[in-house]
C-alpha cells in the first residue's frame, strides 16, 4: 500500500470539535481515488493533513508501510516529501507573487534538489504547453493571469517534480469544460504512464467518474460511503450520496422537513429522507455491506427503494 | 429601457511589448430581473469584463467604451453605483474578504453603511443571510475569520456580503465553483428568488453549463476577448451555432453509464493577445475553417434570434443539427 490512513483525527486550535473525526482510507500506487462531499466536510483538511499542515490529534498515516505521521510524530520523512505534491484549492495564494511563473515552477525542483538546469527549464515549458498555456506565460507574473490559468500553472508545478502521489484539491473547478477535458486527459495519461497515484478532491461526480476508479464521500468530518465509482454513482447506498447524484442529474431535490438534532445521532439526520427514530440517537458505524463497498447508515438504500437514479 | 448597457468595451494591459488587447469590443444589455450568463474559454476576458464594469481594473489597464445605468451614462469607478447599484462577487473570494476582520462584521458593514440599519438589526440580518446561504447561523460562526473557513464557506460569505448590499445589478464571477451540488442548488434558488422579488439583474460568469441552464435567460459565449455567440439559453445550449460553442459543449463530461473514454478536448490553445493575426481568432482550432477565415476577422451578425461571429456557420444550414 502506498498510503494508508487510519482513523485520522484533526482538531484546529480553539475549535470546539474535531474537524476530521476518524477517517481511514488507502491508496495503492497508480490508483486514483476521488474524495467528494459537502462543502466544509473536511476534504481540504484531509489533504493538508497528509502534508503535515494540520494539527493531527489522533490516528496515523503510513507511507509504503512505514509510519509517517501521527499525533505524536510530526511529518519528517524526506522521501515522502519528495514523493508527494499538492495542487491547492486556492490558486491565487499558492504561487509566489513576486516570482515569474517559470521561477515558481522551478522552485519545488530546487527545494528537493532535483533541478537540472536547462533540462528542467525545458520540461517546465513543455508542461505549461500541455496545460494549454502559451510559451510566453513563463516570463509573466501570477497576478497577470486569469483564475483558470493560475489553476493550470499550479497543476504544471505539481507535476514537474514527477511525484508518486498527487493531492489535487479541486484542480479543475475553475476551468471551462474544454480546458477541463484537456487537463483530465493529461492527468489520466500521466497517472497510467508513471503510476502516479491521485487523491482527487472534486464536487463534480461526472468529472470524478471520468478520472477515478474509486470514490469516497465525506460528510461533517467522516466518510459516509465509499466504493467503485460506478457503484456509488449509480447505486448510492447512503442518502447523502443519493442527494448528490440526484442534484448532479438535475433532478429536483425531495423536500425533507429540516429538524435540528441534538448531535449524538447520524450527522445527516436533519436532511435525510430515510431517517427513523434510531437515527436521532445512534451514530451509524461505517460498515462493509458488499465487497469493497462501505456505508455509514442505519437504513442504507437497497434495490427496492432506489429512486430514479 | 435596459438596466445596464455596455457599448463596445475595450480593455488592454500595458506590457513591455506595448498594450495587449484582452477585451475587444464587448457590448451587452441587461434588463430588470434578467440573468445573462457569460461562459467561455479560460482566459478569454470574462473576469476582466466584469472588473471593468465595476471600475476595479489596475491602473495599467486601458479601458474604453460607453456604460449606461438605467439609461444614464456613467464612468465605472463611481461610488454611487457600487453598493446599491452594482455589486460583484469576485472569482477569488479571498481578494474581497478582509483577513483580519470577522466574517460577521464583514457582512454587517454594507447593512450599516448602505442600508443604514442599527447594529442590532444588522446582527440579526447577518444571521438570516448566513442561513440563506447555508452557513451556520450562529453568533459563534460570525466570530470566525476567513482563514478558518473552507473554500466553499468563504465563497458563501462573499455571496452574503453581495446580497447584503441589495444591489440592482449583481455581477457574479464563478460564485458556485467550490460548492457541492446540493448547496449550489440552494444558492441558485436563492438568487432566482431575489431576482423575482427585487427585479435584480444578474451577470453570471460560469463554466458550469448546468448552472447556465438553471439560472440564465440569455447566454453569451466568449472567446479571445469577444462574444462569439449570444442568444437565449435554450437555443444556444441545444443548437449551438458557432464552432467554438459546439466544441465547448461537446467536451462536457456527463453522468451516464456509458463507458468512460477520452474526453473530446479542443486541440491547441487560444491565441494570446500578441498572436492575433487579423483573422478569426478561432481559425487555428476550427473544424469549419476556410481560406477567408484566416484573412478577415468575422463580425457579430444578428441571425434569426441570436448573434453569431462566424459567417461560415451562418451560411450553413447546420443550426438544427449540432455536430
Ligand atoms: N485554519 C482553520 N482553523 C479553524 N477551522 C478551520 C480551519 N480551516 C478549516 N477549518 C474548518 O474545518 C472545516 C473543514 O474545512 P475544509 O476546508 O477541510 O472543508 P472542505 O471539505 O475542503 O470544504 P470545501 O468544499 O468548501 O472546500 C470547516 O468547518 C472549516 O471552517
Ligand atoms: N493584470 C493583468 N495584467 C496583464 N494581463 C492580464 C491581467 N489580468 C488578466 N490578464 C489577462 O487577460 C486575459 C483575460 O483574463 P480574465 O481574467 O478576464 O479571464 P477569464 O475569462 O475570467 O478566465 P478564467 O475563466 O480562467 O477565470 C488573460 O489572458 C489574462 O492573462
Ligand atoms: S442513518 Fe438514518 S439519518 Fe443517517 S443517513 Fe441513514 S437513514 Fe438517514
Ligand atoms: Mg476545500
Ligand atoms: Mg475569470
Amino acid at each position: 500500500m502506498l498510503l494508508q490512513v487510519d482513523d485520522l483525527r484533526v482538531r484546529y486550535d480553539g475549535a470546539d470539535e474535531e474537524t476530521l473525526k476518524g477517517v481511514s482510507l488507502q491508496i495503492k500506487a497508480g490508483e486514483r481515488l476521488a474524495l467528494v462531499g459537502e462543502s466544509g466536510s473536511g476534504k481540504s483538511t484531509l489533504a493538508r493533513a497528509l502534508l503535515g499542515l494540520c494539527p493531527v490529534v489522533g490516528g496515523e498515516v503510513r507511507f509504503q508501510g512505514e509510519l509517517l505521521l501521527s499525533a505524536k510524530q510530526p511529518l519528517r520523512n524526506q522521501g515522502y516529501r519528495r514523493a508527494v505534491q499538492m495542487i491547492f484549492q486556492d490558486p491565487y495564494n499558492s504561487l509566489h507573487p513576486r516570482l515569474s511563473v517559470e521561477k515558481n515552477l522551478l522552485e519545488p525542483l530546487k527545494i528537493h534538489q532535483l533541478y537540472q538546469g536547462e533540462k528542467s527549464v525545458e520540461k517546465a515549458r513543455a508542461l505549461l504547453a500541455r496545460v494549454g498555456l502559451d510559451p510566453e506565460a513563463g516570463s509573466r507574473y501570477p497576478h497577470e493571469f486569469s483564475g483558470g490559468q493560475l489553476q493550470r500553472i499550479g497543476i504544471a508545478r505539481a507535476l514537474l517534480t514527477e511525484p508518486q502521489i498527487l493531492l489535487a484539491d479541486e484542480p479543475v473547478s475553475a476551468l471551462d469544460v474544454s480546458v477541463q477535458a484537456q487537463v483530465l486527459n493529461l492527468l489520466a495519461e500521466l497517472s497510467s504512464e508513471r503510476r502516479l497515484a491521485l487523491l482527487f478532491i472534486s464536487h463534480d461526480l461526472a468529472v470524478v467518474r471520468q478520472l477515478c476508479g474509486r470514490v469516497a464521500v465525506m460528510y461533517r468530518g467522516r466518510l459516509v460511503e465509499s466504493g467503485a465509482v460506478d457503484d456509488v454513482c449509480f447505486e448510492p447506498a447512503h442518502p447523502y450520496t443519493e442527494t448528490l447524484v440526484e442534484a448532479t442529474l438535475g433532478h429536483p431535490l425531495k423536500k425533507v422537513a429540516r429538524k435540528e438534532s441534538a448531535g449524538q445521532g447520524c450527522p445527516f439526520v436533519p436532511r435525510c429522507r430515510k431517517r427513523e427514530e434510531r437515527c436521532w440517537q445512534e451514530l451509524p458505524p461505517l460498515l462493509e455491506n458488499t465487497a469493497g463497498r462501505v456505508c455509514a447508515c442505519h437504513f442504507p438504500i437497497g434495490t427496492s427503494d432506489r429512486q430514479n437514479v | 429601457m435596459p438596466l445596464l448597457q455596455v457599448e463596445n468595451l475595450q480593455v488592454s494591459f500595458r506590457t513591455h511589448n506595448g498594450f495587449l488587447p484582452v477585451v475587444r469590443g464587448v457590448s451587452l444589455q441587461l434588463h430588470e430581473g434578467e440573468t445573462l450568463a457569460v461562459v467561455g474559454e479560460s482566459g478569454s476576458g470574462k473576469s476582466v469584463t466584469s472588473l471593468a464594469l465595476m471600475g476595479l481594473l489596475p491602473s495599467k489597464a486601458r479601458v474604453d467604451g460607453s456604460f449606461y445605468f438605467q439609461g444614464e451614462p456613467f464612468e465605472p469607478p463611481q461610488g454611487k453605483l457600487r453598493g446599491h447599484g452594482l455589486s460583484m462577487i469576485f472569482q477569488n473570494p479571498m481578494s474581497s474578504l478582509n483577513p483580519v476582520m470577522t466574517v460577521g462584521k464583514q457582512v454587517a458593514e454594507p447593512l450599516l453603511f448602505h442600508q443604514k440599519m442599527t447594529v442590532r438589526e444588522a446582527d440579526k440580518k447577518v444571521l438570516e443571510l448566513f442561513h440563506e446561504v447555508g452557513l451556520p447561523s450562529t453568533p459563534a460562526f460570525s466570530q470566525r475569520y476567513p482563514h478558518q473557513l473552507s473554500g466553499g464557506m468563504r465563497q458563501r460569505v462573499v455571496i452574503a456580503i453581495a446580497l447584503a448590499c441589495a444591489p440592482s445589478v449583481l455581477i457574479a464571477d464563478e460564485p458556485t465553483t467550490a460548492l457541492d451540488v446540493t448547496i449550489q442548488a440552494q444558492i441558485l434558488d436563492l438568487l432566482k428568488q431575489l431576482q423575482s422579488h427585487r427585479k435584480m439583474g444578474m451577470i453570471m460568469v460560469t463554466h458550469d453549463m448546468s448552472v447556465v441552464e438553471t439560472v440564465a435567460h440569455r447566454v453569451a459565449v466568449m472567446y479571445a476577448g469577444q462574444f462569439v455567440e449570444v442568444g437565449s439559453c435554450g437555443q444556444v445550449l441545444q443548437s449551438p451555432a458557432h464552432p467554438y460553442t459546439r466544441a465547448l459543449l461537446a467536451s462536457r463530461p456527463t453522468l451516464t453509464r456509458e463507458p468512460v473514454g477520452v474526453l473530446k478536448a479542443i486541440s491547441g490553445r487560444p491565441p494570446s493577445p500578441s498572436e492575433l493575426d487579423g483573422g478569426c481568432p478561432f481559425h487555428p482550432r476550427c473544424s469549419l475553417v476556410e481560406e477567408s477565415c484566416r484573412k478577415e476577422e468575422p463580425v457579430l451578425q444578428e441571425w434569426e434570434d441570436r448573434a453569431v461571429r462566424c459567417p461560415i456557420a451562418k451560411r450553413g444550414t447546420t443550426v438544427a443539427s449540432p455536430g
